[in-house]
């Protein structure tokens, strides 16, 4: 060994070392707080698995507001242990109290279905301020109204679907101003069938096993009740294996699309054709299948405007040995699979994703990406997992990805301010993507920063439900994530440093929030936009007020909505750190 | 512990050898010799040396004992820890393998590699055993040291290359870069390194090889595929388009390309081709696996049931049906209930001409799916029919080819009616939409109400059927089951030529001659149709067309004498005697007795 390369090595040496020290001294970007919110959950190991593939597939958490005390409480979606269906698990509700903990309130809300829970959507269907909750179920679903008064009630609207549900979104589609409903059905599950895994150990079935099953949307007839217009609007023609939906304009023409997120298959996009049919162009608008022509094992959805370009861009989750996949909106209401321009190289790779969602988590005024992980066949044991015997082998950690990537270059919209804290942060320097090939496109970059933000990463569970939202209201996104055993974890966003402004709109039409809604930010420098969209991620509910971190702008020009019914307002501006609430014939229409 | 073990081995080795000699020896001799000099001193002492000469045996043998012991000990330590030193990759899930010649593979790739630790082909072969049944870590591990131990070997430059373009597409690229610096003519490296390259993003060095795999193997389709993904990205709609189109002349059925295709059309404003290529980008895609020789070298490291299936099932696509029964017959037992396997093995076994085992085994799978619950239960009604009229389509030919044409024809028509049985099922399961799409893939693809290979299995059913109604003679039976084949599958040229037989034997010359016209434009080297074209010819008094068929059948066969024999009547005919009995000229030098021909020539050379 020469000199010089004894001293390069010892240079190392002493830089990682360095580095290490620094790291550890930085705080971590979340930390889980699930206890100190008040939640006291046994820390028992659930029941071994049966393989049945429900027990496998998780249930969805719902982040709402339903005493309108301006503050997000929790529906927690439940479903009984592996072999012990006739166990009843009641979903659960937990109120915020003023002091940020949360009290179980489910026997004396009358929300506690004892079905087998799966997904969740939240909307106030009788625009009467206050919102209604709907439940998927691996059986008959269930429709609890909002009495006003705390309490719930659980009634027949014509509701009706028997199939495996999974996620469900509110929208209001046609444009009556009340909203409607989309719900995903699975499979036709059969419990007698066996299937076997890698080298014949016996293991969940794929779904392709399965026959595929038809999606259910119900028109809401504006006096309380729902129709079933399935078969009407096209949607019972493609039969997929859904697992999770959007719903929103994908098109470019202002009315709302439904995106559904299918298991093995190409996904479906249907297309409101404005006239309460929808065509299915998944394919035709590059939605249906990766950069590859293949279809992917699509769970959960996470809708935001990745490259600052206006338009909404979507991250599916998918199996292991497939990427979480990213598709940019491109100028022409299509869209490319930009994964691996992004940075999604590899990262990935080993995991099965399910809950996830665009959240600017630093609030640095671009979107990055949580999401959670947990296999649906049995593998290696991650290092870390301690969950029982049988769930050990389908356990994994969740992963985090800032935004790092140099859009305003690209957009020529000038440099996107850096977040301080993040930027010092991150093991995986910020790298500046060669973009070859791609300059038409602002393209967003990412980078793994799992190893920062430990509590919510390095715990190697089975999770699957996932829900973002300001729950301690101190001007970050928070997240709530489900997992297999039953429990429900909370996680504290400590990654905002001071010197980053945000701003929090709700968007109001009708006395309810305005779903499909696009809010758009105007600065002397940026325009940001987001979406009033809480059917997000996998079987779960988010809050439905957008969030926009400003990084270090301190002033807001003006204010754009476009309303679900296609009409446009603005709304005059305001100064940072604010949560406001803009109204529906209140702002000055263009 | 290991060091024990290892060591008793050891003893037991060395004490049942002749190497305990040789240890011996030395030692002996160096105490001998020092009791010598010992004896010489007592014996001057005078003092007894015998027992001396015991002691000292007794004691040169205890330490040499302990020598021996010790030499071993050391031999033993330094041999289990060299052993240690082999640091074999596990799969962290092996304790979970219930197959035993999956475990038994495995042991035996490991115990290879205990055993010659420095050859670079049994980690190799970990390697391959390792990947093929799906653990892909320990087999980048087994490649590496592979490659460290034969670091100029391109298999394992590749093998590496190949299973980290995903997952380490840097490390990847330095692999692949290096394989193709030993050979730059496999394609598939270009194919890796060109997927890794434009993972991070390097677009032109990745459509750089892409052209070159392109070069190197022409008919690889996935070249076109990507170039197309890449320029698409670019935003380069017409020249993805052109890539596509390219790839789907190499494959129509590659429904990546037609997925793509379905979007380039749609941003080129061609709504109605979009949706053509957006229904065909639902069906499965078929044939589009990468040619990648150097592959098999891993395929044939698998030992579990679906890796003996999938080889039995390359083999039968290169038409190697001996080692496509080789390979089913591992899987073949009672307890063997995979459908597939059964069928497949019962074709195999016809092709090779095992008549009567392929029909044990096509009955074998008959009788699962008519009783057997579990697959029943895991096919669709029509799936079942569609499987069950494939069975009896191979039984009937299998009867057919062993003379029972009576039963070949009683089991290709049930093979018919299950073909109609499965293509009426599938029917009422398809929604409006579903229908509509097949509508629109029908008008534009130009394909029947069902899929295409549905369409060819039922005209090669229909073309067996009239075969063997013609071997009995039932021709008109054979005429309408040829037709059927023909309506199905109008390219069919087999058909055609055997339709036309069929009329030539009922002497329905006018109806065979547009059949024999198709052949000949398909096989312009087809003599029995061009011949008969002639004949066809000559009867309707068309001289010229007759003497260049016949011409043309003499260029292929200069000793087609029939042929000669024909045109010699046709040159009559137009009265060019000169050339009519040059031609019967060579008749007779090919057939020296034929007596019509001699009688024929005598009366021309008479007239002339």
């Amino acid at each position: 060994m020469s000199r010089n390369d004894l001293f390069t090595k010892l240079l190392t040496v002493v830089v990682v070392l360095l580095w290490t020290a620094h790291a550890e001294a930085n705080e971590p970007l979340f930390s889980e707080v699930t206890s100190a919110l008040g939640f006291s959950q046994i820390e028992t190991s659930w029941a071994p698995g049966t393989y049945a593939l429900p027990e496998i597939m998780g249930s969805g958490i719902a982040l709402l507001d339903y005493d309108n005390d301006g503050d997000l409480d929790v529906l927690h979606i439940r479903y009984p242990p592996p072999g012990k269906e006739n166990l009843p698990a009641p979903n659960r509700l937990f109120q915020q109290q003023p002091d940020g903990t949360f009290v179980d309130v489910t026997e004396t809300s009358g929300i506690g279905h004892t079905g087998y829970g799966q997904g969740v959507a939240v909307g106030d269907v009788d625009n009467d301020g206050d919102v209604d909750v709907y439940v998927t179920n691996y059986g008959p679903d269930a429709f609890y109204r909002n009495n006003g008064d705390r309490t719930f009630t659980l009634e027949d609207v014509g509701l009706s679907n028997n199939a495996w549900g999974t996620s469900a979104t509110f929208s209001d589609y046609d444009r009556d101003g009340d909203l409607d409903l989309y719900v995903t059905n699975y499979v036709q599950f059969d419990p007698e069938t066996i299937c076997r895994g890698k080298h014949s150990a016996p293991d969940y079935c794929h779904p392709s096993v399965f026959e595929p099953t038809t999606d259910r949307l119900f028109r809401n007839t504006g006096d309380g009740t729902f129709t079933d217009v399935t078969q009407q609007a096209g949607i019972a023609e493609m039969p997929g294996r859904g697992l999770g939906v959007v719903c929103l304009d994908l098109t470019g023409d202002g009315w709302a699309d439904f995106y559904v997120a299918n298991d093995g298959e190409a996904n479906h996009l249907w297309v409101n054709q404005t006239d309460g049919t929808f065509a299915e162009e998944a394919i035709l608008r590059g939605l249906a299948f990766n950069a590859y022509g293949q279809p992917e094992a699509s769970m959960g959805i996470a809708v935001g405007d990745a490259n600052n370009d206006a338009q909404p861009d979507l991250f599916l989750t998918h199996l292991f040995n497939e990427t979480n996949t990213l598709y940019i909106a491109s100028n022409d209401s299509g869209f490319i699979d930009m994964t691996e321009i992004a940075g999604f190289t590899g990262i990935d790779l080993p995991f099965t994703g399910f809950g996830c969602g665009f959240l600017d988590f630093d609030n640095d005024a671009d979107l990055d990406i949580a999401l959670v992980n947990g296999r649906v066949k049995r593998d290696n044991i991650f290092e870390g997992a301690d969950i029982g015997e049988f769930w050990n082998f389908y356990a994994e950690p969740n992963l985090l990805f800032e935004n790092s990537s140099q859009v305003s270059a690209i957009s020529g919209r000038g440099e996107a301010p850096s977040s301080a804290r993040v930027g010092q942060l991150a093991e995986t320097p910020k790298q500046k993507h060669p973009n070859e090939g791609f300059q038409r496109f602002p393209t967003p970059h990412f980078s793994d920063v799992s190893a920062h933000a430990p509590d919510f990463t390095e715990r190697v569970e089975v999770s699957r439900g996932m829900a973002f939202g300001d729950i301690d209201k101190d001007g970050d996104i928070d997240m709530v994530v489900s997992s297999l055993n039953d429990r429900l974890r909370f996680f504290r966003n400590e990654a905002s440093p001071p010197e980053h402004h945000y701003l929090f709109v709700r968007a109001i039409t009708k006395s309810r929030d305005a779903y499909g809604a696009e809010v758009t930010l105007r600065t002397e420098s940026r325009t940001l936009t987001g979406y009033v969209l809480p059917g997000i991620s996998y079987l779960s509910s988010s809050a439905p007020t957008v969030h926009f971190g400003l990084g270090t702008i301190d002033k807001i020009e003006e204010i754009e909505v476009q309303w679900q019914d296609g009409s446009r307002e603005k709304f005059p501006g305001t100064s940072p750190n604010r949560r406001i609430t803009v109204y529906q014939g209140e702002g000055v229409p263009f | 512990m290991k060091v024990f073990k290892f060591t008793l081995r050891k003893v037991e080795v060395v004490v049942h050898s002749s190497f305990l000699f040789y240890l011996r020896t030395p030692f002996h001799f160096v105490l001998r010799f020092y009791a010598k000099q010992k004896q010489v001193k007592t014996e001057t002492e005078n003092i007894v040396p015998l027992s001396n000469n015991i002691i000292v045996d007794i004691f040169g043998l205890a330490i040499q004992r302990s020598l021996l012991l010790l030499l071993l000990l050391i031999n033993g330590f330094i041999s289990a820890k060299s052993q240690g030193e082999v640091n074999i990759p596990q799969p962290a899930d092996l304790d979970l393998v219930e197959e035993r010649r999956l475990l038994k593979a495995v042991e035996t790739a490991q115990k290879a590699v205990r055993n010659v630790p420095d050859d670079a082909e049994v980690w190799g072969q970990l390697g391959h055993v390792y990947l093929i049944h799906r653990w892909e870590v320990p087999a980048i591990a087994c490649y590496r040291q592979a490659n460290t131990i034969a670091p100029d070997e391109f298999r394992w430059l590749y093998f590496l290359g190949r299973l980290t373009t995903r997952r380490e597409p840097e490390a990847a690229v330095k692999y692949l870069n290096r394989a193709l610096a030993l050979n730059d003519a496999y394609a598939p490296a270009h194919l890796y390194l060109a997927s890794a390259l434009r993972i991070l993003g390097k677009l032109d060095d990745a459509q750089q090889h892409l052209k070159t795999a392109k070069e190197l193997q022409p008919d690889n389709p996935f070249s076109e595929l990507w170039l197309g993904e890449i320029a698409f990205a670019q935003r380069q709609v017409e020249l993805a388009r052109t890539h596509l189109e390219n790839a789907l002349r190499l494959n129509p059925n590659q429904s990546e390309a037609h997925a793509l295709m379905a979007q380039v059309a749609t941003r080129l404003g061609d709504k109605e081709t979009a949706k053509k290529h957006a229904y065909a980008a639902r069906q499965p895609s078929r044939h589009s696996e990468l040619s990648d020789p150097l592959w098999w070298h891993v395929l044939r490291a698998g030992v579990t049931a679906p890796l003996y299936a999938e080889r039995g099932r390359r083999y039968m696509a290169e038409g190697n049906y001996i080692d496509a029964v080789a390979e089913f017959e591992v899987l073949i037992s009672r307890t063997q209930k995979d459908i597939d396997v059964w069928l497949d093995y019962g074709v195999s076994l016809f092709h090779i001409e095992r008549y009567a085992q392929a029909r044990a085994a096509l009955e074998h799978a008959q009788t699962l799916l008519r009783s057997d619950e579990d697959t029943r239960k895991n096919k669709k009604p029509h799936e079942i029919a569609y499987l069950q009229a494939q069975a009896y389509n191979y039984i009937a030919q299998t009867y057919y080819e062993t003379g029972q044409t009576d039963a070949a024809i009683l089991t290709g028509q049930k093979a018919i009616q299950l073909f109609h049985n499965s293509v009426g099922n599938t029917q009422p399961s398809l929604t409006k939409n579903s229908r509509l799409f097949l509508d629109i893939g029908n008008r534009v693809l130009g394909q029947k109400t069902h899929d295409a290979t549905y369409t060819t299995f039922l005209a090669n059913v229909h073309a067996n059927l009239a075969m063997a109604y013609e071997d009995i003679g039932q021709l008109e039976q054979a005429l309408a089951q040829y037709k059927k084949s023909l309506e199905l599958v109008p390219t069919k040229s087999a058909s055609h030529r055997d339709l036309a037989g069929v009329y030539w034997k009922m002497r329905r010359y006018a109806e065979a001659e547009p059949h024999y016209k198709r052949v000949a434009a398909d096989a312009p080297t087809d003599l029995q149709a061009v011949y008969r074209l002639g004949l066809i010819s000559l009867t309707k008094e068309d001289y010229e067309t007759a003497i260049a068929r016949f011409e043309k059948v003499i260029e292929l066969d200069a000793a087609h004498v029939r042929a000669y024999e024909a045109l010699g009547i046709a040159y009559q005919e137009i009265g060019d005697i000169s050339a009519a009995m040059g031609a019967f000229e060579e008749v007779l030098r090919l057939e020296p007795n034929n007596k019509n021909t001699s009688e024929i020539l005598k009366e021309l050379r008479e007239k002339q």
